[in-house]
Formats: C-alpha cells, structure tokens, sequence
C-alpha cells in the first residue's frame, strides 16, 4: 500500500482550479451552485425551454417596446434617458449546462476513487474509523451525517456560497464578503475539530 | 476603478438582459429605475439572490417576454 499524493499536490491542484476555470469559462467556480443547479433540474430545463423559444429581432423590439410602454407610460418611456453606460472589461461567460454540472460533480467523486486505488488501497463503504469511533454506526451516525448535510446546506444557502466560492474563489480576489465567510467556517472547522480531538481523542 | 454608483446592482455584470436594455435609449427608463436605483426590487435580482434560474427575458417586473404574449 502506497501513501496518498503529497499534500502539496492538492494545495496547488485547487489552488489552479478556480483560476483555470476563470480563464477557460470566464465563470467564478463554487461547487455548491453547480450542485445547486442539480437539485433544481426542473427549473434548470424549464429555463432553457423558455430561452430557446425566446423571440429575437424585430418581435423583441416590439414586446420590449409595449412592455415599456405597459410599465412606464408613454411619457416616461418617451422621455430622454441615459443608455446605460457599456461594463468595462470582458463579460463573463455563459453559465454551465446541466449536463456541464453533473459531469463535475460525477468527476469529483471519481477524483477521491482514483486517489485512493492510486494509493493501493480498496473501496470500503463507509465514513472511516475516525467517525465510527466519535458518531458510532447505524441509526446515530446517520443522524449525525443528516444533520451536518442540513447545517452545510443551510450556511452555503444563507451565505451565498460553499468552501469552494468564497474559500478559494472569493478569497482568491479579496472579497471581503468571502474573507469573512471562510474566517468564519474555517474557524468554526478548527474550534470542532480540537472539540473532538479532546472528546473522543482523535 | 469601477465607474458604477453605490445604487447600481452589482448583477449588472452578470445578467443577461442588461446589455440588451443598454441598446436603445427608449430602454434606458428599466436601468434608470431598476439596474440603477432600485434593483433590490428588480425580479430577476430577487431570482439571482435565490439561487434561481432567470429566464435570459423576463424584465425587472418579473413578467416573461414571448411571442403570443407576455407571461409572469
């Protein structure tokens, strides 16, 4: 049984996946909206149905011209105004398909599989010794499993962004917003760990 | 530095009916009103902060341009 990659060859492989994916797609790169994209498939092609039959040309012109005309009122939407000014750089790129998404979220899982067969060891079903001996097994541990998915998806939802967006992403070009976001979980993340580490004596 | 105001939705960048309205002045009233004054109230900013698809025409009303007739 060969030992696992160096740790550095992960640091340097995700600190490169954020900005590869910049220069490639011209997108922030976060996991939980790509996953998030998943779990609302319904609207994800509801969408897609609606911009393929979208109207183009003069038939927009028009829909936009009496939609205007609807919300405003001829005075307003005859008036002189400003033409908003043209962003200032590259626009971004076109999100991900679907398809896109599930394909990156499939790959993830099979990048850990290939780490560990790289490393000689097996497939083992199962959240490892470390848990079983902290959670134990069966009903508890599953409890435990669900209630920490909730808290992720809860903090990811209410945060506007996962470990990937803000932590690599977001602190990559210095958001505060982010900064704070991955201060935060990465405190809490050390604070629970050296917990455990005490309680259970991992 | 960026040339956009403190009031200007900062999906501006992002969001793919922006350009379109930035075309023709007859147009420019909807980012007048919404990109850049009051986007907290624009339904496609509202859709963004929740996580959900935004159709590329629906308007800052929230109503769905298409042929045979707009849709909310």
């Amino acid at each position: 049984m060969r030992s696992y990659w160096p740790w550095w060859t992960g640091a340097v492989g995700l600190g490169l996946l954020p900005l590869v994916y910049w220069i490639v797609l011209r997108r922030p790169f976060g996991v939980s909206g790509l996953i998030g994209r998943l779990v609302s498939v319904g609207d994800e092609l509801s969408v897609a149905k609606e911009n393929a039959a979208a109207p183009t040309g003069e038939a927009l012109d028009a829909l936009l011209a009496a939609a205007t005309l609807e919300e405003f009122g001829r005075e307003a939407a005859e008036g002189p105004m400003a033409v908003a000014a043209p962003l200032p750089g590259r626009p971004l790129g076109p999100r991900l398909g679907i398809l896109d998404a599930a394909a990156f979220v499939v790959a993830m899982g099979l990048g850990g599989l290939v780490a560990r067969l790289w490393a000689g060891r097996t497939l083992v079903l199962g959240m490892g010794d470390s848990f079983t001996r902290s959670f134990g097994s069966g009903l508890p541990a599953l409890s435990v499993l669900l209630a920490g998915g909730v808290l992720v998806g809860a903090g990811t939802s209410l945060a506007e962004g996962c470990s990937t967006g803000h932590g690599l992403t977001g602190s990559s070009r210095l958001q505060p917003g982010s900064l704070l976001a991955t201060a935060c979980f990465m405190g809490a993340a050390m604070c629970v760990s050296a917990l455990l580490g005490w309680r259970v004596g991992l | 530095m960026s040339e956009t105001s403190a009031r200007t939705c900062p999906n501006t960048a992002t969001c793919s009916l922006f350009p379109r309205l930035g075309l023709r002045a007859s147009l420019g009233v909807w980012t007048a009103f919404y990109c850049e004054s009051k986007y907290e109230e624009c339904a496609r900013y509202k859709a963004a902060r929740a996580g959900k698809p935004i159709p590329d025409l629906m308007l800052p009303n929230g109503k769905i341009l298409r042929i045979g007739g707009e849709r909310t």
